[in-house]
């Protein structure tokens, strides 16, 4: 059973995976911040947050190069080294493997359609609507 | 008036799809992109016309008030189930955490699991009248 002591344990040492770049802590020193062992964080950090702490920081890496691709006028090179990813190669995989689009086509796309990075449930309801009908009508009269 | 649709706040849209679907065993109803998040609901096998919407929580505000309510404990959605001690043991063993065992409680016996997506949820059975 988890007690409320090891969920705020847990939720500091996620807090700490989210600072993500130059000031990160090994997964080795959040564990020990966390008085867990290696083995024993990281298979409560899976139980409590559904992915382990390498996989958490990766998407907290490729969240935040998305933040700096729309906000910032960074090149695609500095924002892979802000987050702290080593390699170009794997950040732009990674990135398009998440988001569908490359780190360059994701900047254009949204500067281009202006789209809500944080969108709410109206907005999301408002867009799945609109995308329905749409379909519905081209299948009523195909072009 | 009715009620046919309620939020929860998740951390990654396709992570709580697999979790409320392969591990609670929820149905998906609607998946419909929208950007590059989707309105996606899921709803109970069991009937109810009420369908539940993974919300993505990238809205900081939405994403704070998540956080508080996960660190001090309080389940902010709850489902209602006919044996509270046999989904404790099924999803036990299916890898759920849970904060709170099945525990009596007057008129209810609840237990809290975490969804893995930023939740505390509340399984809730009725005593018989």
């Amino acid at each position: 059973m988890l007690t409320k002591d090891h969920i705020t344990r847990l939720c500091r040492a996620r807090d700490r995976l989210r600072d993500v770049g130059s000031t990160e802590s090994s997964i080795d020193d959040v564990a020990k911040a966390a008085a867990m062992s290696r083995y024993h964080f990281v298979r409560q950090f899976k139980a409590v947050f559904g992915e382990t702490p390498v996989g958490f920081r990766t998407r907290m890496r490729l969240d935040e190069a998305k933040r700096l691709l729309v906000g910032s006028d960074q090149s695609i090179t500095q924002i892979c080294m802000t987050v702290g990813f080593s390699s170009l190669g794997s950040f732009s995989f990674l990135f398009s493997r998440r988001f569908g689009r490359s780190p360059s086509a994701y900047r254009q796309q949204l500067k281009d359609s202006g789209e809500d990075l944080s969108p709410g449930c109206m907005d999301l309801m408002r867009g799945a609507l609109t995308k329905k009908s749409q379909i519905s009508r081209s299948i009523a009269s195909p072009e | 008036m009715r009620i046919k649709l309620n939020s929860i706040m998740v951390d990654d849209q396709q992570k709580a799809l697999d979790f409320y679907t392969d591990i609670l065993g929820f149905e998906k109803s609607l998946d419909i992109p929208v950007g590059e998040f989707r309105w996606l609901t899921v709803k109970s096998p069991e009937g109810g016309e009420t369908e539940l919407s993974l919300e993505p929580n990238v809205n900081p505000a939405g994403k704070t008030f998540q956080e508080a309510m996960f660190e001090q404990g309080i389940p902010f959605t709850a489902f209602e189930v006919d044996d509270v001690d046999a989904e404790f043991e099924r999803l036990s063993g299916r890898g759920v955490a849970f904060t709170t065992e099945p525990t009596d409680a007057g008129e209810v016996k609840f237990a809290i699991l975490v969804d893995t997506c930023g939740n505390l949820i509340q399984l809730y059975q009725p005593k018989a009248a």
